[in-house]
């Protein structure tokens, strides 16, 4: 049995979607429900529905042999897992964004709002830009309204949020879309099913 | 009835008996290390480490000491081995270092050996059985990936790659991110022939032969060649001792090219997700060091075996006797001992303990012993 970790929520449905175009549907059983664990025997996959931060840990250790999950993830979190295809679907972009009246005081430390960290970090090293980061879990965007931080880092899709609360993209740090990822051992263990996968979603991919 | 001394043995510990052996057997030497190092040695060699945060300490002549993060190192720079003697040593240490999952520091027990000298094929060869060995004796259920620093470095010097962009090319290369290692290459100064190529190479993984055949296929330059002969010639003797069977040939395997330059391989088994097994050719480490000498070695991280056999584990006792205070404990000890000599673990109590599996429970009436429930 392939066990496949995906991320709860639209970007799951697309992938379950693609897999089913490849012969792996979850066996109809799949309308939304609250189910974490959807198996499908006939095919030989069990489909694991899981927080989308929380895939590549899955994957990672091995609970999952495989899993998509979206490029900002894997840049914040560095797993150590194979990454096979880049599945051109959830494409959306890490943004710097700031109040829409925003100028830079390049004499102060610039203060960082933001759930990605490391992305955070990475992109304002490469500048040798000092900053302080404020890690937050949700509702980046106030942090600026409210004078918590200067500027976040966070994922912009159609910048409407953005928008909503006055905020605008300054800078764009790096384009995302959902990977393909496997466990390094069940890469081995479990090549034939893995590769064939592969293989089929290539055939299938939006360009 | 004889006891076997080896009973109480956990899973990891008999394995490790077994590897000693097996090592002993090929004429390796047991070494044996010192817990500390000079800090000096692991801040020089940083990248070397599989993970670079050391516990550090000040000694009382105030030099800054390191709690060992690695045992190749020190073994590296310490040998004796010259142009004319070899060594052959292998050793079982406890290494320290952070865990990211957790962020804090794990003793982790290594099991490695290390061949230095003037090495050829043929000690290449011994070292990567050894490993093969090492991996069967935990599991038949294994698979050891090989690659070559070689390969890789002699095409990218024969398409004057420059060393900038090496480090980005080898990051795209060990994740099998191709898609990325394509627009990396495109954005790059790279002719479309060079990248074409290092793609193609990027891509080489698979059954051992159909590989090597693909790989000659894009052999540029001769240093290529020499390494493809030289997995050629390990898999043939590793072939003829029909260790051949579960190895895969992946040049997506890389590692750093500032100490690794040859043959480099990694060890997996069913039920542990990640590689347990690290080995390579570390000439250029030695050079470092000063010494023109051939170095190759692998370590096995024995901690990861935890995940294993964690849900193989059996019970601890064979039979759990109950007593209680009108117990002739004469006569509980004489019965007690009969079943210890017919090979039974046996474990006496008042009271059931909560955190003891058994097999059997029994109340001790006073001159027998009698079957209980495990809920008694």
């Amino acid at each position: 049995m392939l066990n496949i970790a995906l991320p709860k929520g639209r970007l799951g449905d697309q992938v379950l979607s693609l897999f089913s175009k490849i012969g792996y549907d979850c066996g109809g059983i799949y309308d939304g429900d609250r189910r974490l664990v959807l198996e499908s025997p006939e095919n030989g996959v069990r489909y694991l529905l899981v927080k989308p931060s929380d895939v590549a840990i899955y994957v990672e250790y091995g609970a999952a042999d495989i899993g998509v999950v979206g490029k900002d993830i894997l840049l914040d979190g560095e797993p150590d897992v194979y990454e096979l295809l880049d599945l051109n679907i959830g494409k959306c972009r890490v943004c710097v964004a700031g109040p829409d009246d925003y100028v830079e005081d390049r004499e102060s430390v610039l203060r960082v709002a933001t759930k990605f960290t490391k992305i955070a970090k990475d992109y304002y090293n490469a500048k040798n830009r000092e900053i302080e980061i404020i890690k937050l879990n949700g509702s980046i965007e106030l942090a600026p309204i409210l004078g918590l931080t200067d500027v976040i880092v966070d994922i912009v899709e159609s910048g409407r949020t953005l928008k909503e609360n006055h905020l605008k993209v300054l800078e764009t740090v790096c384009p995302i879309s959902a990977r393909l990822i496997a466990n390094r051992a069940s890469y081995l263990f479990k090549n034939g099913i893995i590769l064939s996968i592969t293989e089929k979603l290539q055939g299938v991919l939006p360009q | 009835m004889e006891q076997d001394v080896t009973s109480a043995l956990r899973r990891e510990e008999k394995i490790t008996l077994a590897l000693r052996a097996l090592y002993e057997q090929y004429g390796f030497r047991k070494y044996r290390m010192g817990k500390f190092e000079e800090y000096e040695l692991y801040m020089e060699n940083k990248n070397f480490l599989k993970n670079p945060n050391i516990i550090t300490f000040h000694d009382l002549d105030g030099r800054l000491m390191a709690l060992k993060p690695d045992v190749t190192l020190s073994i590296a720079k310490n040998t004796r081995a010259n142009a004319h003697s070899s060594e052959k040593v292998y050793y079982l240490e406890n290494v320290y270092w952070l865990e990211k999952q957790s962020g804090g520091y794990k003793e982790v027990n290594q099991l490695g050996l290390e061949s230095i000298g003037r090495l050829d094929a043929f000690s290449f060869y011994e070292v990567l059985a050894l490993a093969q060995e090492t991996l069967a004796a935990i599991s038949d259920s294994h698979w050891m990936q090989v690659s070559h620093i070689g390969f890789w470095v002699a095409l990218l010097d024969g398409l004057s790659i420059e060393e900038g962009l090496r480090k980005e090319l080898f990051s795209c290369i060990h994740g099998k991110r191709l898609h990325e290692l394509k627009a990396l290459l495109e954005g790059a100064n790279v002719t479309p022939f060079a990248a074409e190529l290092i793609a193609q190479a990027a891509s080489l993984c698979g059954g051992f032969t159909d590989t090597l055949a693909a790989a000659r296929r894009i052999a540029i330059s001769n240093g290529m060649t020499d390494a493809l002969n030289e997995l050629e010639t390990v898999y043939g003797l590793l072939e003829q001792k029909g260790l051949s069977g579960r190895v895969t040939l992946d040049f997506s395997l890389v590692n750093d090219c500032d100490y690794y330059d040859g043959l480099i391989f990694q060890g997996y088994v069913e039920g542990v997700p990640r590689a347990l097994l690290f080995g390579g050719y570390y000439g250029r480490l030695m050079r470092k060091f000063g010494r023109n000498l051939d170095a190759i070695g692998f370590a096995v991280y024995m901690n990861e075996l935890d995940v294993l056999f964690r849900a193989q584990k059996g019970t601890d006792a064979d039979a759990l006797i109950l007593y209680d205070d009108a117990a002739d404990f004469k006569a509980l000890l004489a019965l007690a001992d009969a079943k210890r000599a017919e090979g039974q673990r046996v474990r006496i109590e008042r009271k059931i303990p909560e955190d003891v599996r058994f097999e059997k429970a029994y109340r001790f009436t006073g001159k027998d012993l009698e079957e209980v429930g495990k809920d008694a």
